[in-house]
């Protein structure tokens, strides 16, 4: 009696958990793995949107190592994906720590301002810095000229030198927000009475820092790259509305060379192949950081 | 066990009931009551409206919808919609570049419409500007506007400096120089629109006698078999980007239409190169006196390249309603459409409204493609897609930002080997 009560419970609690489970699996299956898995056959097809799809074997992965804007494109969106997780890592993690310092109210004051740039669009983002980087007007070279550093003035965007580096710091800029506040969290779970016997036994704020705060925090550390990385790897609408790539090709990324070959060239075969490319470089660079970055928890 | 069968069972044909719905439905939403909604994608634009207005008028089974363009992505956002099976109706899109479209099969044959009784619609239009929509033959796209390449002068400048404006490169050099002293820039010319830069090298094609050959992609773009051209545009576009003479100085490679547009009106720029179809816009907005001039000539006694770019309709292929969408189409290149179209500042493309043109800006853009010396030409970027994008929007900016031309070239003539082959 017992046994069939305890297994009618269960049938009920199956049922409730597929009616709930269906929409979510439904959203997940139509807009996730049925065109990843599509994207993946069609890597090794060739389609112009339009007529029949037919298959050309590796073709299109053989094409996409010979495109010297696609390997430009990997350079220029690896050089973005790290440099910008290691700056907005270390200049997130620095804003944390100096949090930590700060009473509780200016201290909720400085943490709303500098995670506001993570809330904001990156279309937005694009269109401040576009006045920020304006040769004629833009507030850096203003600010440069103020500060009698007229001679370091640049059409930043323009000059092939200084394009990457630029969108670099609209990059970590937005990215060092979610940084602070995933590190500050991290900083703040750990016991006060453990940094409060450290100091007690003579450890500055430097020592504190390396020796207890980071390693206690690796985890979100680790977890803050990760983001970072994919965030600087993914880059695109940013790119777009600040350079659309230019000059030339300095400054293309690899999301916007997939999509102007899949959808103002046609070349919707060849585009599914960079993107599985694509995936495997962001898998790739997730796995490194995670190797890199090793979050460990300890008992406190 | 049973029971979880059941219901992941349940949840399949769900999921495929819901699919199918989801692909059907849209099919019948465009006819109600007898009406048939066709969509335009075209200038969310007063004269557009008023043309719908007119049109719905005298046609009261169709209904016109505007599908707001973008003229930026126009080539990408109207080829997502014919791939996702759910393309507008009627699509704007430069006539002469409409092998986007016809190359991968998704512009609908217009020529049995064109042709019908005898021509009669087809004898309607001037024939350069409906020529400019045919490919192999056939009619893809039909022109409503001839669009002609120019320059907008700012005449305050010219007389404030008492200069006088240039008809030859050279003279452009010495003007931009002048300028330059009073704080001026000689030209504009904004990213994503640089086929205008280009003007020159189809100058020194044409000089060279292989103007057709060259812009069609026949001949090498580099290589001991180079055809001239390109070479000799970059090498002039670098020297005046380099002197400063091109606004804003290092960033003219990736100003914005907005910041160049509000430098000419600011008197930044003396000369402002741009489609003649903004003819009207300029007048209107400008405070200054606008004058419309030919580009110079990079050989004072040699050829002057005219383009024949269109702006002009067409129906995907796979469109839901392509018969209404010709009778629109008709309706908007008929007289009463050109007469709305020419009352914001655009040429006319039939017949009976070439000498209806009584704007003098407007007659003087015509008479730039007048002379003995000027010949028509096709853009390159029809040789295809990826060409047109590198023309458009690297090939200037990389060799002035740094690169040297023999690359960029090399790089051009790669593209034009894929579709040409050696």
């Amino acid at each position: 009696m017992a046994s069939r009560m305890q297994s009618a419970l269960k049938r009920r609690y199956m049922v409730k958990g597929f009616v709930f489970l269906m929409p979510a699996t439904f959203v997940y299956l139509f807009f996730a793995v049925i065109p990843f898995l599509d994207n993946m056959i069609l890597s090794f097809q060739s389609w112009n949107g339009f007529s029949s799809r037919f298959f050309v074997g590796f073709d299109n992965y053989i094409d996409s190592f010979r495109d010297a804007n696609f390997l430009l494109a990997i350079k220029n969106s690896v050089y973005l994906g790290v440099v910008s997780s290691i700056v907005s890592v270390m200049v997130g993690v620095l804003f944390a720590w100096l949090l930590l310092y700060v009473g509780r109210r200016s201290g909720s004051l400085f943490r709303t301002i500098l995670f506001s740039p993570s809330m904001i669009p990156a279309v937005i983002t694009a269109l401040i810095f576009s006045f920020v980087f304006e040769p004629e007007i833009g507030i850096l070279n203003q600010l440069l000229r103020l500060m009698n550093l007229g001679g370091l003035q640049k059409a930043w965007l323009t000059n092939r030198a200084t394009v990457l580096n630029s969108l670099l710091f609209v990059s970590a800029w937005k990215q060092v927000g979610l940084t602070m506040v995933l590190c500050f969290a991290g900083m703040q779970a750990i016991s006060t009475s453990l940094l409060e016997s450290a100091r007690i036994e003579g450890a500055g704020d430097w020592v504190i820092l390396r020796k207890i705060i980071l390693p206690l925090i690796m985890g979100f550390v680790q977890l803050s790259a990760i983001f970072a990385l994919m965030s600087g790897l993914k880059i695109y609408d940013t790119v777009l509305a600040l350079t659309n790539g230019g000059p030339g090709k300095f400054s293309v990324v690899m999301p916007m060379w997939i999509m102007q070959n899949a959808f103002s060239f046609n070349r919707y075969g060849y585009g599914a192949a960079m993107s599985v490319v694509f995936v495997v470089i962001v898998l790739v660079g997730m796995l490194l950081t995670r190797g890199l970055i090793k979050g460990e928890s300890y008992e406190l | 066990m049973k029971t979880k069968k059941l219901l992941i069972t349940t949840l399949v044909v769900l999921i495929a009931m819901g699919s199918m719905f989801a692909a059907g439905g849209k099919e019948g939403a465009s006819v109600k009551g007898g009406v048939t909604t066709i969509k335009f994608y075209g200038a969310d634009a007063e004269y557009n409206k008023n043309i719908i207005a007119q049109f719905e008028a005298e046609n009261p089974d169709v209904k016109v919808q505007i599908v707001p363009v973008d003229f930026d992505n126009a080539e990408q956002i109207i080829k997502t919609g014919i791939a996702s099976g759910n393309p507008v109706d009627v699509s704007f899109f430069w006539g002469s570049q409409i092998s986007a479209f016809v190359n991968s099969d998704m512009a609908h044959d217009l020529t049995p419409y064109l042709e019908a009784d005898n021509g009669k619609w087809l004898d309607t239009f001037v024939p350069k500007y409906i020529d400019a929509g045919k490919l192999n033959g056939k009619y893809y796209a039909i022109s409503y506007q001839p669009v002609i390449e120019t320059m907008f002068v700012n005449e305050d400048i010219f007389k404030q400096y008492g200069l006088k404006v240039p008809t030859t490169w050279n003279e452009l050099l010495v003007v931009g120089a002048e300028l330059k002293k009073h704080g001026v820039y000689a030209i504009g010319n904004w990213a994503g629109q640089n086929h205008q830069l280009l003007v020159f090298a189809y100058q020194v094609m044409a000089n060279n006698g292989v103007l057709e050959q060259a812009a069609s992609g026949n001949l090498p773009f580099a290589g001991p078999n180079e055809a001239p051209g390109l070479r000799t545009a970059l090498e002039l576009l670098r020297d005046a980007y380099n002197k400063g003479y091109w606004y804003p100085g290092e960033g003219a490679l990736t100003a914005t239409k907005d910041q160049v547009q509000a430098a000419f009106y600011q008197g930044k720029i003396a000369m402002l190169f741009d489609a003649g179809s903004n003819v009207g816009l300029y007048e209107k907005d400008a405070p200054f006196q606008v004058g419309v001039a030919k580009f110079p000539l990079v050989k004072a006694d040699g050829k002057y390249a005219v383009n024949v770019v269109t702006n002009a309709l067409f129906v995907p292929v796979n469109a839901a309603h392509k018969e209404e969408a010709v009778r629109f189409i008709k309706f908007y290149t008929s007289e009463a459409g050109q007469s709305e179209t020419m009352a914001t500042g655009r040429l006319p493309s039939i017949k009976a409204k070439q000498d209806k043109i009584d704007n003098t800006l407007m007659q003087d853009l015509m008479n730039t493609t007048d002379g003995n010396n000027v010949v028509s030409y096709r853009h390159m970027q029809d040789i295809s897609p990826e060409i047109n994008s590198y023309l458009q929007n690297d090939l200037v900016g990389a060799v002035c930002a740094g690169e040297s031309i023999d690359s960029a070239l090399a790089k051009l003539e790669a593209l034009r080997v894929k579709v040409k082959g050696k």
